[in-house]
């Protein structure tokens, strides 16, 4: 199960994208959030300070998501931090991609809680089991 | 190198041009234009802001009988009136890939019915020119619906071309929604059709609404001027865009719609032309709705606007006179 107090980075190049998953989060009571507007700054958050959670959109300027994620699990220090896709409707070939490149599992926009909750619990009970 | 060709060098056509210089892919440029202060405009766009692109070749053209046998991407930036007989010539002598047209793309159904086939003989592939979808907000906007939720959408300001300017905005919300199938009503345009700047050309004042299922459209056209704003109202999020201003308005169900500020990343309209050809010619697509898509939906806009023109005016029409 998420831990309430975990560390949670939202990655998103669009404010109110990344301002919609982080009220989502709250609403589940995760208030331990930090946010980066592409793949290159969120890289850097995470080499500078350690996080229990990545969520991050597909689409992105410098890094997109999919290179973001090939980038965390290709380092050592950071491969094992569960990864949440955030995707645009009706892009499959996206998500085979992302399932290939190693990630815990993906959301298709628009976001709401119950689906937030719904994959972080599939991700976290796949992780403890 | 792929030659684009850019046919009408009016406000419009200019406005084109001036992106073509700004091509990161080389290529040549030809302009065609019966008038010569139009040409002589071209030429001096040319002139002011060629070191800015890849452009190599520039020509200017009096006639389209002068055009190379073949071009890349064709421009069309005609009154749309001019647009079936320019587009006729061009086919029988020239080979053409891309067609972009500015709306009004046709004023006539007729025109849609003739011109979809001869296109697709030619095998030319032709889309609508619309800026919007080069602008990163509707792109994110669109993420925000489900698929089959209700959205109401509205477009409001003053005199900003309700009829000419209906296609662009039916094209925008119907890929928003995925569909372009729309029940028009013209019933609250309630004032008489006025005739605009261009020469036969007619405008509208009032209102034109749209139904698709439960999700709807109004576009408000008011007397004066005042700045167009757009609006998305969704069960879960709202979105309110004021273009001129660069800057947006959204609230979300989850904060009660409690409304932020957003500043809006709007490239230059006339520059997007750049972006549209570099996309086309590197990866045969872009961004613009295809001319087979929405051509239902502009031929259903034109004939409902051709009735209502007729019923005002009293006065025969056999197309719609917009541009």
């Amino acid at each position: 199960m998420p831990e309430a107090n975990m560390k949670i980075l939202v990655v998103d190049d669009f404010q109110v994208m990344r301002k919609v998953v982080m009220t989502c989060l709250e609403q589940l009571e995760f208030t331990n959030v930090a946010e980066a507007t592409d793949g290159l700054e969120a890289l850097e958050k995470l080499r500078a300070e350690p996080f229990d959670f990545v969520i991050t959109d597909w689409e992105m300027p410098n890094l997109s998501g999919i290179e973001l994620l090939k980038a965390i699990r290709a380092d050592q220090a950071l491969q094992r931090i569960p990864v949440l896709m955030v995707t645009a409707e009706g892009l499959q070939e996206n998500i085979i991609e992302a399932i290939r490149a190693g990630v815990n599992n993906y959301i298709v926009k628009p976001i709401d809680v119950d689906a937030l909750r719904e994959k972080m619990h599939k991700i976290f009970d796949e992780q403890d089991a | 190198m792929p030659h684009l060709l850019l046919i009408g060098a009016g406000n419009q056509g200019l406005l084109h041009l001036r992106a073509l210089m700004k091509m990161q892919v080389p290529c040549d440029v030809s302009v065609v234009d019966l008038s010569d202060a139009a040409l002589l405009h071209a030429n001096g766009v040319h002139k002011r802001f060629s070191l800015e692109g890849q452009v190599g070749q520039f020509r200017l053209f009096h006639s389209l009988g002068d055009i190379d046998q073949e071009v890349d991407i064709a421009l069309v930036a005609t009154h749309a009136d001019a647009r079936r007989s320019v587009i006729e010539r061009l086919l029988r002598q020239t080979l053409i890939r891309h067609l972009v047209l500015e709306p009004v793309v046709f004023q006539a159904k007729a025109d849609f019915e003739a011109m979809l086939p001869l296109l697709a003989r030619h095998k030319v592939t032709s889309w609508m020119h619309n800026p919007r979808f080069y602008y990163p907000i509707y792109d994110e906007v669109r993420k925000f619906f489900k698929p089959g939720e209700p959205v109401e959408m509205q477009v409001q300001g003053g005199e900003w071309g309700l009829g000419a300017r209906a296609i662009d905005f039916a094209d925008l919300f119907s890929r928003i929604l995925g569909r372009f199938e729309w029940v028009l009503d013209l019933r609250k345009i309630g004032t008489t059709p006025v005739y605009n700047y261009r020469k036969g050309s007619m405008e509208f004042k009032g209102a034109l609404e749209g139904r698709q299922g439960e999700s709807r459209f109004h576009l408000l056209e008011y007397e004066g001027e005042s700045p167009l704003v757009l609006q998305f109202n969704g069960q879960h999020y709202h979105f309110q865009i004021n273009e001129a201003e660069g800057r947006a308005l959204w609230g979300q169900r989850l904060k009660d719609f409690a409304q932020e500020s957003l500043e809006l990343a709007k490239p230059y309209s006339g520059l997007v032309t750049e972006r549209i050809c570099q996309d086309l010619l590197t990866t045969g697509k872009c961004r613009l709705t295809a001319l087979e898509q929405v051509a239902d939906l502009h031929a259903q806009l034109n004939e409902e606007l051709r009735q209502y023109v007729e019923k005002a005016t009293g006065k025969h029409f056999t197309y719609c006179p917009i541009s």
